[in-house]
């Protein structure tokens, strides 16, 4: 049973790992490096081996999380592997014996320790909160831990107080008989092993110190003193009256598949859980960052398996510089920590709705590619890199910057009827609504002083449409559409100086702001609609 | 966030345009602590010609050779105007000390000595005016015979050379015309980054480059009024040497360069005088504490309280905001000052747009004493120390007259060396 499992699992794991590689090829085809990118061999070791990157992050996370993986690598090498580690390291190796006892308590006290530390920190991190999606992701990982964890000790306490189990090892590792010895050495393991007998046994000094010298002679070679399984021993003195109960069912038996299958689940889901950032991290620390000198070459440098290394930790939200400007508009896609989960999921499910789409353009929009996130990020992901060739994709996919959408539709598009629709609804909350009230703009006397005075039209000359009085001009034509979507509105710089300078004192840049969220509005609204005609059509 | 802040001075400049530039101009050579406020912008629309008088009478249709001969005529007719409040000396002395002004902020104007200059325009006509900027000055070279270079910049409105030629053919038959392509421009071209461009060596060789064919046949060249911004004249000298030839400006549309760079001059002197400018800003009803002015002016972003002895009324015409038109009747816009004005509406206009005397509007405005102060319908001073000038003022036509300049400036300095002579001998 055991082997058939543990073969099982050891398969059905490598292929799992050998779909995702095939996966991150196919889906990084074009984003396998085209430019060598040499190995950063000294970030893979320190970060993977150290976690240096998490460690200069935050000192209490580095904490926690270094409790869980040093408590859990000791258990799997010493413990899981045993038979193929310890009993050949150490030739008086027995799990029950001290250190190994003691060690495999501290070392599972320790994952709980940092489990329930990760747990604690997922629920009241206030840079996560906004994401609630994403505030509890990876946690089927953290709770099948815990599981084994659980497990093993639960494993470990029955088994002190079983009495079969005792009777058992008593048949096989004595010659001791029905009888008084037998009882002495019960009494002795009563005391000192916890052992829970069905029969109440009388207690004296002398069946005592008979007990030890029977445990001298047959067990202490494999057993230590109970204390050190410190965790196990606590859970066993408060067990109580189901004690008898989980005795006389074999409690000992039946949990001890279910902790090795606890184990094999997770040897199984490795590749498909957050147990998969171990090999990922490794992984995406060895990547170069990507420079500009890349971006000249016009390749695409981010793997998606490097972005999968990604373990939702927010840590790159907390030190993002606009974030501001989520605070003001809402859009959780500014946030670095949410928007690459998009971008994961955008890229291996394809399942992100025009508008989800959307949002990512615009919060991609807002990264003042600062690096912050780059710098901080413990799993040693190229975070920028990524914000750099994100636009590229959602480009192709029918999402452009707002900018350049304005700039490539053709003018017939703007007049569509549902946009028509949203305008009648009002969707378009402008503060001031200058662009809606004549008086705002019937005053110019087309002077062109605005024009003369704009650094952008002294700049690009006739690379900008049209000049800012002829923008009033259009609006006095009731032209409000067709305004909005000049490239003046996009490249005026907001310096006012038309405004400074309106012999008619009309709020020209004001204006021209406006005109420029209408615009930003429109383009918003139409890139959705376009995009779900084309879904609808195929 | 709305911050107060509070001024005292001697006086406040209510207009930022010509004739606020000079009252501000002269209060603060005489050293008088002045404020202003206004958009200084309507200076773009001034052609940079100081006019003193082109026309009188008015139904003559004529222009005036000699604003004297014009000036003893209308002084003696019309009583209510400017002119008629103050000798032909205090108008000379106040383009005098605009001369010098400008002269001292860089701008150098020419005042002939005698008689009205008749400046070439953009419409392929002559202007009357008196005093006029040096770098449009040679434009006195022009006679009928002169073999006469008309340069334009292809992509700039409103300045044809061909048709100033076409127009001109018929007593200036040897004018010959280059249309210049001005590198790295296809499309609209700004007098204002045109003019920039002048003052660019490199621009200058090309622009000499393509002049050259025509070095041989001509000894006289127009260009639009579009030689620099800020050192016009020696751009204009600058080409002069490399072509050899004799160069004049042609004023032209608004935006026009001369008067940029008047804007600039004044800008620029008057903000050296330590006068406060405060730009764009809007006045609310003034109210009096004692003799005291105090003026609430509300600023884009900054609310600002003035406590000013004098105040000088510069807020131009209709466009300005100086006055505003009612469905009945006109109003002054700041004070509420009465205002002379026809008795209805239907007397406003003529029926004939060009009748000879003028619409009645245009001699509308505020009336004033012989230092301007704004007098009511009795003829009593409404203020002590407030004083009306520029086009504001009644019974001044500016426009036909061609008289704008002078009226302004004579204004201005009339009553601030007034509110001085005031202050200083303890009145």
């Amino acid at each position: 049973m055991f082997q058939i499992t543990l073969y099982t699992s050891l398969i059905l794991s490598t292929a799992g790992l050998l779909f995702q590689v095939y996966r991150f090829q196919k889906k990084g085809a074009s984003g396998v490096p085209k430019l060598k990118l040499s190995l950063n061999l000294k970030l893979v070791l320190f970060n993977t081996i150290f976690q240096s990157k998490l460690f200069r992050a935050s000192k209490t996370r580095w904490a926690v999380h270094f409790l869980v993986l040093s408590g859990f690598s000791y258990l799997v090498f010493f413990h899981a592997l045993d038979e193929l580690t310890a009993f050949n390291l150490f030739q008086y190796y027995q799990p029950t014996l001290d250190p190994f006892q003691f060690l495999r308590n501290f070392a599972g006290f320790l994952v709980l320790a940092g489990c329930i530390g990760f747990l604690f920190r997922r629920s009241f991190n206030t840079r996560i909160k906004p994401d609630n999606k994403l505030k509890y992701k990876g946690i089927f990982s953290i709770i099948l831990i815990l599981l084994v964890i659980g497990s093993g000790f639960m494993l470990e306490t029955v088994k002190i107080i079983s009495e079969p189990a005792f009777l058992e090892m008593v048949e096989d590792y004595s010659d001791l008989d029905e009888g008084t010895d037998l009882d002495h050495l019960k009494i002795y393991w009563e005391k000192n092993y916890h052992v829970v007998f069905k029969e109440t046994l009388l207690i004296t000094e002398d069946a005592l110190e008979q007990g030890r010298r029977l445990n001298n002679d047959y067990c202490l070679d494999c057993h230590s003193k109970i204390n050190s399984a410190f965790v196990s021993k606590a859970f066993a003195t408060h067990l109580g009256k189901p004690a008898n109960f989980l005795n006389h069912y074999r409690a000992d038996n039946w949990l001890y598949p279910i902790h090795y299958l606890l184990s094999f689940l997770m040897l199984i889901s490795l590749p498909f859980s957050r147990f998969f950032h171990m090999l990922l991290i490794p992984f995406a620390s060895a990547q170069h960052k990507v420079t500009n000198k890349h971006f000249q070459k016009e390749a695409v440098f981010i793997h998606p398996a490097t972005f999968a290394a990604c373990t939702n930790c927010g840590i790159c939200s907390e030190v993002c510089s606009v974030y501001p400007n989520f605070l003001i508009t809402g859009n959780k896609q500014i946030l670095p920590h949410s928007k690459i989960e998009s971008a994961r999921k955008m890229i291996f499910t394809g399942h992100l709705n025009p508008e989800a789409l959307n949002q990512l353009q615009l919060g991609n929009d807002e990264c003042t590619m600062c690096n912050n996130c780059t710098n901080i990020c413990p799993s040693g992901i190229d975070l920028q890199g990524l914000w750099k060739t994100l636009p590229k994709t959602l480009h192709k996919m029918g999402y452009p910057d707002n900018y350049t959408f304005v700039k490539d539709k053709a003018l017939q598009d703007w007049g569509n009827k549902e946009l028509e629709k949203d305008r009648a609804a009002g969707t378009y909350g402008l503060t001031q609504n200058l662009t809606g009230r004549v008086y705002s703009f019937e005053n110019c006397v087309q002077c062109t002083i605005c024009t003369n005075v704009c650094p952008v039209v002294a700049y690009s000359g006739n690379d900008n449409d049209m000049t800012p009085q002829q923008i009033m001009n259009l609006l006095r034509l009731g032209k409000k559409q067709t305004a909005a979507e000049t490239r003046m509105v996009w490249n005026c710089l907001t310096c006012y100086l038309c405004q400074e300078h309106c012999p008619s004192e009309i709020k020209v840049a004001d204006i021209i702001i406006e005109l420029r969220n209408i615009s930003n509005q429109t383009a918003e609204r139409l890139k959705i609609m376009t995009t779900a005609d084309k879904a609808n059509t195929l | 966030m709305k911050d107060k802040k509070y001024i005292t001075c001697d006086i406040t400049v209510i207009g930022a345009g010509f004739a606020g530039m000079v009252a501000a101009a002269r209060a603060s050579a005489l050293g008088l602590k002045t404020v202003q406020t206004g958009n200084s912008s309507h200076l773009y629309f001034a052609s940079g010609l100081f006019d003193f008088l082109g026309v009188y009478p008015l139904h003559s249709r004529t222009v005036l050779q000699d604003p004297l001969t014009g000036l003893s005529l209308l002084q003696k007719e019309m009583p209510g105007h400017p002119y008629s409040k103050t000798s032909l000396e205090a108008i000379l002395k106040s383009f005098d000390f605009l001369t010098r002004f400008l002269q001292s902020a860089g701008l150098n104007y020419i005042k002939p000595e005698k008689g009205n200059r008749s400046v070439l325009t953009s419409a392929g006509t002559f202007k009357p005016t008196c005093m006029i900027p040096e770098t449009i000055s040679k434009s006195r070279l022009l006679k009928n015979d002169t073999n006469l270079l008309l340069v334009d910049f292809k992509g700039l409105k409103g300045f044809c050379a061909r048709q100033i030629a076409d127009i001109l053919k018929k007593n200036y038959p040897n004018i010959l015309t280059l249309s210049v392509e001005v590198p790295g421009k296809n499309g609209d071209l700004n007098p204002t980054h045109l003019a920039t461009l002048f003052e660019d060596s490199s621009f200058l060789k090309e622009l000499a480059t393509q002049i050259s064919p025509f070095l041989d046949k001509v000894e006289l060249m127009g260009i639009p009024a579009v030689c620099g911004v800020n050192k016009s004249l020696e751009a204009l000298t600058r080409l002069e040497k490399m072509t050899g030839l004799d160069i004049f400006e042609i004023p032209m549309m608004p935006p026009s360069i001369p008067g940029l760079r008047l804007k600039n001059a004044f800008e620029k002197k008057l903000a050296k005088n330590k006068v406060h400018f405060l730009s764009q800003a809007k006045i609310k009803p003034p109210r009096f504490n004692g003799s005291e002015f105090v003026l609430d002016v509300m600023n884009q972003n900054m609310e600002t309280q003035i406590r000013s002895r004098g105040g000088i009324l510069a807020t131009g015409r209709f466009p300005g905001g100086g006055l505003h038109a009612q469905r009945g009747r006109i109003q002054e816009t700041v004070f509420n000052l009465p205002v002379y004005q026809p008795d209805e509406r239907s007397l406003w206009h003529h029926l004939d747009f060009f009748e000879k005397q003028g619409h009645l509007i245009n001699t509308a405005g505020v009336e004033t004493d012989s230092v301007f102060r704004p007098v009511d319908t009795h003829g009593a001073i409404i203020y002590e120390n407030l004083y009306a000038i520029g086009t504001i003022l009644a019974h001044n036509d500016w426009v036909r007259l061609k008289s704008g300049s002078g009226v302004s400036a004579l204004s201005a300095f009339t009553a601030v060396n007034d509110f001085y002579k005031k202050s200083t001998t303890g009145h």
